[in-house]
């Protein structure tokens, strides 16, 4: 028997979601109109049931799965980065945070010299600037402190 | 021969300097990233979702076509050359082309894996160009109660298909009809489940969900094997000393010829894909004679699942133009891409957009040919592209996460749901969970849920409508044999097992 970790948080959660597209559905949008018929929360509700049964099983049988679910600090980085990312953008635009999480990332947790780590940038941000911003014309954000200096 | 008159029709719509060009561009971004150990085709073709945008539906589809094609090529490279699949239909490939490279012969077993690619991707184009329309015409029979069943039996195996534990592939199949129902009714067009939030009044935005479901997900998951050493083949490749001996090309011509045909039967059948095919190729020809025992480098062995994956990646288009039903999560985010341009996959595509229809299969034609033509001119350069340390791919594929999340809605509300899905595919990765049917059910929520709401409408909200036609009593009877299999085969397996111990 395994112990409870995620491979019972994620059925929980997902369950939890279930409940709430339920009583959404049914407090706003009701089952059955008895002259249009099925309303738009027919099926999310019927969906939402059934898979909230499943939720339960899985719940259920998932103490019987004994394959590993192991996690890394390494992993969180990454995500841990992402959230970074989201926040610099407010702050100096989307383009520049990237810059800076490639600089960040490549020197302090892969340790790579210098010139890998500048010949990587030029080439991920001539990709990026070249594709992105000249040819497909895409106006990324340019943060707070570019709106307050432009 | 009126097919194969659309088909030349179609060979002029795609000779265009833009289309070839575009074809030409999918087809090298394919092969690199098939080839690429841990980006995959899923990821791969959801990361080049946005460059597409500048490009008109027929040139978009084109390049996400010979992107998907030249990735079955590519993920035969990582498999042969460091054992580690590119891709998941790759996993059968590997079984007989590293023992073959660790025999000397690394070039050889590239090359068996192209010709038989090559020769199983014609048979399925070929197929493809008669069973498309055919099955087009099946589906114009269609009223919406055989098109909610049909939806209904694709999604249970699809669902049976890619996971080991039915509960869990039922679980996320499930999950991707919710998370599809959040923004406005399909057929009423008012606001649902939106939950006060303006920005999911429009939905949960296809692309940056694709991107961190598959990609960014995946991008987390690659932190952990970062810098493990991969061994690769010490002898430099060249284009010559790889040369097949007419030996080598009359063993692998009848087997790619019949597990080509096979793989197109498996890639027809809506909700399967290259994987079930590569698996199936490769356990019928243990039924056949190999000069080598498979499993020791046998050139039939990497002929018959290279030749099925890529017969069945043609195949799935049938289904997939057809009826609008992808056999693989691949094929999901073609049917989003297509979706995205406007264009509705499904019996009238071949009857409305003629152009688009025919124009996308000779594409594959074509594709197949520069895909066969790049992956041998690469040959010599592969050893290289394959020594791309993965710590370096870890920040450069999440800078292109972010920018192609934010490309699709130009706002950062596509960058966060990039980063939730790419969270929670994280955590459903490590809770053993299939990411792909929650695309593939995303995908076709919409098109089920509006021909079920139909067909209730129709029968003032009797059950029986379900049960009025041939068709539809069909697809729900192999609906409930689907479901009933996994018990089915747990009795048989109980029942064997109790007869030998007796």
């Amino acid at each position: 028997m395994s112990k409870f970790g995620v491979k019972q948080i994620v059925p929980l959660a997902i369950a939890a979601i279930c409940v709430l597209f339920i009583y959404t559905g049914l407090t706003k949008f009701g089952f059955w109109d008895a002259t249009s018929g099925p309303t738009p929360a027919f099926v999310p509700t019927i969906i939402s049931v059934v898979l909230f049964v499943i939720c339960v099983l899985g719940f259920i049988t998932s103490f019987k799965d004994t394959k590993e679910s192991k996690f890394y600090k390494e992993e969180f980085l990454v995500i841990g980065a992402a959230v970074l990312i989201i926040a610099a953008t407010f702050l100096i635009g989307l383009l520049p945070s990237l810059a800076v999480f490639l600089v960040l990332w490549l020197k302090l947790v892969e340790k790579t010299p210098w010139k890998t780590t500048i010949i990587i940038l030029l080439f991920l941000m001539a990709l990026v600037i070249g594709v992105f911003v000249l040819w497909l014309g895409v106006p990324f954000p340019e943060g707070l402190i570019m709106d307050l200096i432009g | 021969m009126e097919n194969l008159q659309m088909l030349l029709s179609g060979f002029g719509t795609v000779f265009t300097p833009m289309n070839l060009g575009v074809c030409l561009l999918g087809a090298i971004l394919g092969l690199i990233v098939g080839a690429m150990p841990g980006i995959g085709s899923l990821a791969g073709c959801a990361l080049l979702l946005p460059l597409t945008y500048k490009f008109d539906p027929t040139a978009a589809i084109i390049m996400l076509g010979a992107l998907y094609y030249s990735n079955m090529y590519g993920g035969a490279f990582s498999a042969i050359l460091l054992n580690i699949p590119g891709d998941s239909p790759a996993v059968m490939t590997a079984l007989d082309g590293y023992p073959m490279a660790k025999k000397g012969q690394p070039g050889q077993a590239l090359m068996t894996a192209n010709f038989s690619s090559c020769i199983g991707g014609f048979i399925g184009m070929i197929i493809l160009t008669f069973t498309g329309p055919a099955l087009a015409n099946v589906g114009l029979k269609f009223g919406p109660a055989e098109m909610a069943a049909l939806m209904i039996m694709a999604l249970t195996s699809i669902g049976w298909l890619l996971g080991d534990d039915p509960i869990k592939g039922t679980i996320t199949t499930l999950l991707g009809f919710l998370l599809a129902a959040i923004g406005m009714d399909t057929l009423s067009g008012s606001p649902r489940f939106n939950f006060g939030n303006i920005y999911l009044m429009g939905g949960i935005s296809f692309v940056p969900f694709v991107i961190g479901t598959v990609g960014f997900s995946q991008v987390i998951g690659l932190m952990v094997d970062r810098y493990k050493e991969t061994e690769l083949p010490k002898d430099k490749l060249t284009l010559r000393g790889s040369m097949l001996t007419g030996h080598q090309f009359r063993r692998l011509l009848p087997v790619a010829i019949r597990s080509g045909f096979l793989g197109t039967f498996v890639g027809v059948l809506p909700g399967s894909g290259a994987t079930t095919a590569a698996f199936l190729g490769y356990a019928a020809q243990k039924g056949f004679k190999s000069e080598e025992p498979l499993g020791t480098g046998a050139v039939e062995g990497i002929a018959a699942c290279e030749a099925a994956n890529n017969a069945a990646a043609a195949g799935s288009f049938a289904p997939l133009l057809a009826l609008g039903i992808p056999g693989s999560g691949t094929g999901a985010v073609l049917l989003g891409g297509l979706m995205m341009w406007g264009l509705n996959p499904g019996p009238l595509l071949f009857t409305n957009s003629p152009d688009f229809a025919w124009g996308l299969i000779a594409s594959l034609f074509i594709a197949n040919v520069i895909a066969l033509a790049i992956a041998l001119g690469v040959i010599p350069f592969i050893v290289k592209i394959l020594a791309v340390p993965v710590k370096y791919m870890i920040p450069a594929i999440t800078v292109i996460c972010f920018v192609g999340a934010y490309s699709t809605s130009n706002s950062m509300y596509g960058v966060v749901i990039m980063v939730i899905f790419g969270i929670v595919g994280y955590l459903f990765n490590k809770a053993h969970i299939p990411l792909a049917p929650m695309l593939l059910s995303f995908v076709l929520a919409p098109i089920f849920e509006s021909n079920l709401r139909k067909a209730f409408i129709m029968s003032q909200g009797s059950v029986s409508i379900f049960f009025s036609s041939t068709l539809s009593c069909v697809f729900l009877g192999i609906t409930l044999l689907l479901i009933l299999a996994p018990t089915i085969k747990k009795i048989v397996r109980k029942v064997k097992a109790s007869k030998t111990q007796a």
